[in-house]
């Protein structure tokens, strides 16, 4: 009886240590795996993260961010339509932390230092207007992909990303 | 009115010393054969318990077991003659067996049931936040968004070429962990590529705004960082995987050639 009670205990620690747990790391082939999948937009970050530190001007800066901005829009519209949601979601976390932390700040300081009516400041508008195609797109995905209308993960995605448009059009003003 | 045998039984059942029955229970006892037996039996195992050389632990196991006992006895599953059993019969009856199978039984059942539950949430796909989780996030991808964003917000040349330090670390870690498990030479070669790019675009980009004494402690740091990176791919270039090998050179030499070009102008020899 007692080996019994014993057993039965040390699965309930068992259990109960793996349910703490929750998000779990990646194991070595998990982490090959999830590589080989990112590959293409890690190398636009790869490339746009050297290419912004080649310069100070914010809004060559910005112009940096639109090859990653479009690879990272078009693998979510890809896991939409595959029905993925967990990796869309994953993916919509980055592509909304770029826009909030990178792609905003920077027009914020281009903004700044533009004049009105300058030729940078077309330019400015035209990656503000890139940047919030790019999420109206990837809205528009979200709504129409019928069956992923209950996922609470793809709904709170689209609040995000009706959040970081609003504060990247505000950062480039107007 | 009679109180009936199966209240006086539980009665001196649930004292501590069922030997002691008390003054309602003497009573009852006085006046009902079928109790008195039944006691007698109760008074025999107790007396034979206390004095047995068993653990400590089956003395309250005994105790329950022969309330269980009486219980079947009250429920008819046990014959008049059997209310007086000897010793022998009480260290093991059949009923305790019985009850002991089940109990093992249900215990089993019980084990078996959590191991299964744990199997399947170790193997099976995880829940989070009610939703079905295929696969764990890429801690990689975070950190270059994160990296990416840090050399966004970094105002000056040195502060760019530590996160760009920092990210070509985050790549030779990144080869590390792969490459022991990762078949697709493609893949790996994808890492050096980026890794060489990092290095020699990036890094030795900002070195033109970091000359003189002032930057000195910021490049000895990078080159030792370096150094120590390039000295790792290179060891395990040769002892590897086959898939790695060659990546794993090119990340050498990048490392060696980015290392030489800060010892050079960290000594002044550089022009």
């Amino acid at each position: 009886m007692k080996r019994l009670l014993i057993a039965i205990l040390l699965f309930a620690l068992l259990n109960g240590v793996v349910a703490a747990q929750g998000k779990r790391s990646a194991t070595p082939p998990e982490l090959a795996k999830l590589f080989a999948r990112n590959r293409a937009m890690l190398d636009d970050l790869v490339s746009g993260s050297v290419r912004m530190s080649g310069t100070s001007d914010s809004l060559r800066k910005t112009e940096s961010y639109a090859p990653v901005l479009k690879s990272l829009s078009g693998e979510m519209r890809a896991a939409i339509a595959e029905g993925d949601a967990i990796r869309a979601a994953e993916l919509g976390r980055h592509l909304t932390k770029l826009l909030d932390q990178g792609v905003a700040p920077v027009l914020t300081a281009a903004r700044q230092k533009i004049a009105i009516g300058s030729q940078e400041e077309s330019k400015l508008y035209r990656l503000r207007d890139q940047s919030t195609e790019l999420i109206g797109t990837l809205e528009q995905s979200i709504r129409e992909g019928e069956n992923q209308k209950s996922s609470p993960e793809l709904r709170m995605l689209l609040k995000s990303l009706e959040a970081s448009a609003a504060k990247v059009k505000k950062a480039a003003g107007n | 009115m009679k109180t009936p045998c199966h209240d006086i039984r539980q009665r001196i059942l649930a004292k501590s010393d069922p030997r002691t029955p008390g003054v309602r229970s003497r009573e009852h006892l006085r006046d009902c054969s079928a109790c008195r037996e039944w006691f007698a039996g109760v008074v025999r195992l107790e007396t034979a318990l206390v004095g047995m050389p068993v653990p400590p632990s089956r003395g309250p196991q005994a105790f329950v077991e022969a309330f269980l006992e009486g219980k079947a006895k009250m429920s008819g599953r046990a014959t008049p003659s059997a209310t007086a059993p000897s010793l022998s019969t009480v260290a093991r009856p059949p009923v305790r067996e019985g009850r002991e199978r089940w109990l093992r039984v249900f215990g089993g059942v019980a084990a078996s049931l959590l191991l299964l539950a744990g199997i399947v949430r170790i193997l099976g796909p995880a829940k989070e936040n009610g939703a079905t989780v295929q696969a764990p996030p890429d801690p990689f991808m975070q950190r270059m968004v994160e990296l990416n964003i840090e050399i966004a917000s970094a105002e000056t040349a040195a502060a760019r070429l530590e996160r760009l330090a920092d990210m070509a670390d985050e790549l030779d870690q990144q080869m590390r962990t792969i490459a022991p498990v990762e078949r697709d030479p493609r893949n790996l070669q994808s890492i050096a590529d980026m890794y060489g790019k990092v290095v020699s675009e990036g890094v030795m980009s900002q070195l033109d705004d970091l000359r003189g004494p002032g930057h000195n402690a910021v490049l000895d740091r990078i080159a030792s960082r370096l150094n120590r990176a390039g000295q790792g791919e290179e060891e395990l270039s040769v002892d590897g995987p086959p898939a790695a090998k060659e990546p794993l050179r090119e990340m050498a030499a990048v490392s060696k050639k980015g290392t030489s070009k800060l010892r050079q102008i960290l000594s002044g020899r550089d022009s």
